[in-house]
């Protein structure tokens, strides 16, 4: 997979998260500068990724990730 | 830090939980947010028991505590220990460990006394209770309770979705060769990710308290285990606080847990903070009966609010395991 597919899943399940449809983001975007994203949220992207990947990922590195780009570096990351 | 006894015994354990269901998958369904569906699916939390209008933990603590009075058919003459540990208590002031003793004609040759303390509640009482018991003798009985009554939002806050309500009390005797072993730690600079203001909703720091959980709650139990060397063919059952599924299971991984061993009881009963380790007890009662040994040993793991973390090895009687009973009652208040 590369890093441009893993990122259009991982907006759509931002998208589908925060029930945003236009809702665009970058390997640079940084959760604490996505209007309404929480620890909450973070609990439902964590699972969300792991649903949409079908693998599971150490729990411990994807608590500690706070942008979009650490999360496609886990997923791409075989 | 760590310590141990030779001489705790567990002599029974009983919970007790209102009738109220609060089904999680309705509630998301209801609010029509897909983000709370999901959120329920990956903490694993269906339902819980929250408490009806008007009653208090107390009650729940003084209707599983009958039960289990009843049950060892001890003298309540012989109650030298009344430890309370919970966050909800019935008034300011005094303890409601006072208002247990009262309820259930406990005699006054004994020390009652309510401690503040959330998720650890359990490990930590069961070591004020051991630890006091060396000096006074005779019997004790610990409660570890929480919960208060609220009405339901119309939109729920998800946070509030984790927990449940829900008592239970342990009665505790000095006898020789019932081995504990503990740990301890707890760092008060940390407070800040897990509070509640009088009257206020609880406000958690969620990322940094998981990976409170992922990093000091599992390195100390791999540091326990290998401070008193034990095994994992040494222990019968891990029960780990029921924080969610998620934090469940990142222990497991964390740890390396045979996780056939490790109970739970979040699905049913959310985390019901102070009594989530006894409860999760009584829920696999028949799971522990079914080793076919008269005791099971059993690694206890309390961690949340303080931030406290600390563990437990004993072992336990299995037919010293009670059942959560549903009740609604609700005992006299001030008048009594």
């Amino acid at each position: 997979m590369t890093r441009n597919e893993a990122l259009a899943i991982i907006e759509d399940i931002f998208r589908s998260i925060l029930d945003v449809e236009e809702l665009t983001i970058s390997e640079d975007t940084e959760f604490k500068d996505i209007e309404g994203f929480d620890s909450i949220m973070q609990i439902t992207l964590i699972g969300s990724i792991e649903s949409e990947f079908g693998r599971r990922f150490p729990l411990k590195e994807m608590v500690g990730i706070t942008k979009v780009q650490q999360f496609v570096d886990l997923v791409t990351n075989e | 830090m760590y310590g141990q006894y030779s001489n705790i015994h567990i002599c029974g354990i009983q919970s007790a939980v209102s009738s109220r269901i609060v089904d999680n998958a309705e509630l998301a369904e209801h609010s029509g947010n897909k983000s709370i569906s999901k959120f329920i699916q990956y903490t694993g939390i269906r339902r819980r028991h929250l408490l009806n209008k008007e009653q208090t933990v107390s009650d729940l603590s003084t209707y599983a505590a009958g039960i289990l009075l009843e049950r060892l058919g001890w003298d309540r003459k012989d109650i030298r220990v009344l430890v309370n540990v919970t966050q909800a208590p019935d008034l300011e002031m005094p303890s409601t460990a006072m208002i247990l003793q009262k309820r259930l004609g406990i005699g006054t040759d004994c020390i009652a006394f309510d401690v503040n303390h959330g998720c650890a509640a359990y490990v930590v009482g069961l070591q004020i209770a051991s630890a006091l018991l060396q000096n006074t003798g005779g019997k004790a009985l610990l409660f570890t309770a929480d919960g208060i009554y609220y009405d339901m939002p119309e939109n729920p806050v998800p946070d509030s979705m984790l927990f449940g309500d829900g008592a239970a009390v342990t009665a505790i005797e000095l006898k020789d060769d019932y081995p504990f072993l503990y740990s301890q730690n707890t760092d008060g600079s940390r407070y800040n990710l897990l509070y509640r203001r009088k009257n206020e909703d609880m406000v958690m720091d969620g990322n940094a308290v998981m990976l409170f959980t992922l990093n000091e709650v599992a390195d100390g139990i791999r540091s326990f285990k290998e401070h008193f060397a034990i095994e994992d063919p040494d222990i019968d059952f891990y029960i780990p606080h029921q924080a969610q599924g998620m934090i469940v299971n990142g222990i497991i991984d964390e740890c390396k847990l045979p996780p056939d061993k490790v109970l739970t009881a979040y699905a049913e009963y959310g985390n019901t903070s102070s009594a989530s380790l006894p409860i999760t007890i009584c829920h696999n009662r028949e799971t522990i009966q079914g080793i076919g040994r008269e005791r099971a040993n059993i690694l206890l793991s309390g961690f949340g609010t303080g931030l406290t973390w600390s563990n437990i090895y004993l072992q336990l009687d299995s037919e010293a395991i009670g059942d959560i009973t549903e009740t609604d009652i609700i005992y006299d208040r001030i008048t009594e």
